[in-house]
């Protein structure tokens, strides 16, 4: 008894056959087609699939054997078995040698077709089945091969270095980055043997040390003492490069299901950049420290003059001491502020800008006309000079105002009292050239190249008196190179200096 | 109180050595105010200094050690005392250590102290060291 049901085409030129054979096969549960020709029978496999095919042997037009041929040619998966009145073993073989599973000889019994076909449609459905194995086999194995190629590929290009060692602290795999970071030249390390102390820094092996003897500890980071080789101290010392870079090892327990330990992947990371930042951040936090305690302390200072009643008695020397005070506290509040807008514009590609349109001229004449208060009360007088084909520059309003506020600024902070500041726009090569001169303490040579530098002031005995932050013109240089410009500095000390800023105008937009 | 002292100071920001000259002037005292390190040496060229106060970060980090050290190396000033002003923020950058008795000892500092500084105890400090 078949398990199945099989789809069954019945050919046969006798009615009473395709009758007989549709009743008993029907029975079973199958599903049967008949036909009485082999035209028929190959217009039938042509539309419908079928898992078995009865063909009788003797038929007019095309013969059974032909028949099975040319369906053989349509579907070979189909199992054939051939009816016959005749049965002879050469028919038998014949048959058999043409492609047909099996034969059955006129006339049969119902038990003896549906015996012929259980066998048959199981063969069928053994045949099926392998080759949908096959087929899912195939599949797995290219997956798998894939999967195992690309992993191989991602471990090589990684930045990071990798290796992985066994239960046996025997090194299963590395890739290049490894060799790179560490340092290893000419010698590889060998597949299959424990990393060798002559090739991998002891620092590293006492680490992986502790991750084999760590029990239940799974994962650990530790920075690494790399010690550099002969020739790398010789380059370091030339200048030419570096010292060895930062180092930070990464190790992981790589555990079975049981949650035995297999072996160690280790990741070895540059983090050279990192230690960088973080000098630099701490320096900036130094230097943002003192800016904020000498102001602070010269406050409190004062304010111990005026508490121990040094002043006591003397109004208008108390009142200079507090003029002086609120003076400082102004520069804090300034420092602040410099301080914002610095870490703001320290991150570039994050600061939102809105570009727009913008005709200096208009910014420069607010500008000149929020100095010209402070300007006034030391007698300084200022100048505007502003071409009237002066072109649009894509640039942000706001930080315009900042930088062009600046530059004034110091042009009047840095004067001499009744000196003269002249601000000049004007059109240059592919440039808008603003400039903004004094005639104040100038700036010593060596000093120029400094300027821009966080927190750097020039301090001579004419600069003392002035409060600052040292983050201005620091600020001022952000802005112009967000804005794909220039500053140009030319001073003479003790005469003046001139800031020159070149921003890229717009195409015309006539 | 004892006759008022000659004190070098030292300091880069007007403000401060302005409060602190204000301080010494009025315990009696006379003040000589610099503002960097070489307007200090050029200010002490023959003249007779009490004490000196220098502050210690000034165009460089350390600018007033190197001013004590200075001071140290002309005959006449070999043994004045010199007090050292510091902020606890400004430990960066200094060529020379400062924790050790031997750094101390080198700088021929007789007393550290941190801005801002409390008028009496300046005074007292002063007071102290000028007395032997």
């Amino acid at each position: 008894m078949s398990e199945q049901t099989g789809r069954i085409l019945v050919v046969d030129d006798e009615p009473g056959m395709r009758e007989g054979c549709r009743r008993i096969l029907s029975s079973q549960g199958h599903q049967v087609t008949t036909a009485d020709s082999g035209e028929e029978a190959l217009s039938l496999f042509s539309k419908d699939a079928f898992d078995l095919a009865l063909l009788d042997l003797k038929m007019p037009g095309i013969s059974g054997m032909d028949l099975l041929v040319r369906l053989r040619e349509i579907d070979s998966d189909v199992v054939y078995i051939m009816v016959t009145a005749y049965a002879t073993l050469e028919t038998a073989v014949e048959a058999t040698r043409s492609g047909a599973y099996d034969y059955v000889a006129k006339p049969f019994t119902p038990d003896e077709l549906t015996a012929v076909v259980d066998k048959a449609l199981a063969f069928r459905w053994l045949r099926l089945e392998a080759a949908q194995a096959r087929e899912e086999a195939g599949r797995n194995l290219l997956l798998v091969a894939t999967q195992q190629s690309r992993t191989r590929t991602i471990i090589q290009s990684m930045a990071d270095g990798v290796m992985v060692t066994n239960r046996e602290r025997k090194l299963v795999l590395y890739n290049p980055a490894l060799l790179r970071l560490l340092g290893i030249k000419g010698q590889m390390p060998d597949l299959n043997e424990i990393p060798s102390p002559e090739i991998f820094p002891s620092d590293l092996l006492a680490l992986m040390d502790v991750a084999y003897g760590g029990g239940e500890t799974t994962m650990m980071s530790r920075e690494l003492q790399v010690a550099r080789s002969a020739e790398a101290t010789a380059m370091a010392a030339t200048g030419l490069a570096s010292g060895p870079p930062n180092l930070a090892a990464t190790i992981a327990t790589i555990r079975d299901e049981a949650g035995e330990s297999l072996g160690l992947v280790t990741v070895i990371r540059d983090i050279t950049e990192m230690k960088t930042l973080q000098q630099r951040m701490s320096d900036f936090v130094s230097m943002v420290a003192h800016e904020l305690r000498s102001p602070l302390g010269a406050i409190a200072q004062y304010l111990d003059v005026i508490l121990a009643g040094v002043t006591a008695g003397n109004p208008e020397k108390e009142r200079q001491i507090l003029a002086r005070c609120r003076e400082r506290t102004g520069a804090l509040s300034q420092l602040v502020r410099d301080l914002l807008d610095f870490s703001r514009l320290q991150h570039l590609g994050r600061v939102e800008r809105t570009l727009a349109p913008l005709r200096l001229d208009e910014i420069l004449q607010k500008t000149i006309e929020f100095a010209a208060q402070p300007a006034a009360a030391r007698n300084i007088t200022i100048a505007f000079d502003a071409a009237e084909d002066l072109p649009f520059v894509d640039a942000d309003r706001d930080e315009m105002s900042r930088l062009f506020a600046n530059l004034v600024d110091n042009a009047i902070k840095y004067n001499r009292d009744g000196g003269s500041v002249r601000v000049a726009a004007r059109r240059t090569d592919g440039y808008v050239a603003v400039e903004v001169s004094d005639t104040g303490v100038g700036i010593p040579q060596g000093a120029i190249e400094r300027l821009g530098e966080a927190f750097y002031r020039v301090r001579t005995s004419a600069t003392l008196q002035i409060t600052g932050t040292g983050l201005g013109l620091s600020i001022c240089k952000q802005i112009i190179q967000a804005h794909h410009g220039h500053l140009e500095t030319e001073s003479e000390e003790g005469k003046g200096s001139t800031f020159r800023v070149l921003l890229p105008y717009m195409p015309s937009p006539r | 109180m004892s006759q008022g002292k000659r004190v070098l100071m030292v300091d880069d920001d007007v403000d401060f050595s302005d409060a602190v000259r204000m301080t010494l002037e009025g315990a009696g005292h006379e003040v000589l105010v610099a503002h960097s390190a070489d307007e200090a040496m050029k200010l002490v060229q023959g003249r007779k200094i009490d004490i000196a106060i220098l502050d210690m970060m000034m165009e460089e980090p350390d600018a007033g050690a190197m001013v004590a050290h200075n001071l140290r190396k002309q005959p006449e000033l070999r043994n004045i005392p010199v007090i050292l002003v510091t902020s606890v923020t400004e430990k960066t950058g200094y060529r020379v250590g400062t924790n050790t008795a031997e750094a101390r000892e080198w700088l021929g500092v007789d007393a550290w102290i941190d801005k801002p500084v409390e008028p009496a105890e300046l005074l007292r400090k002063i007071e102290a060291l000028t007395h032997e």
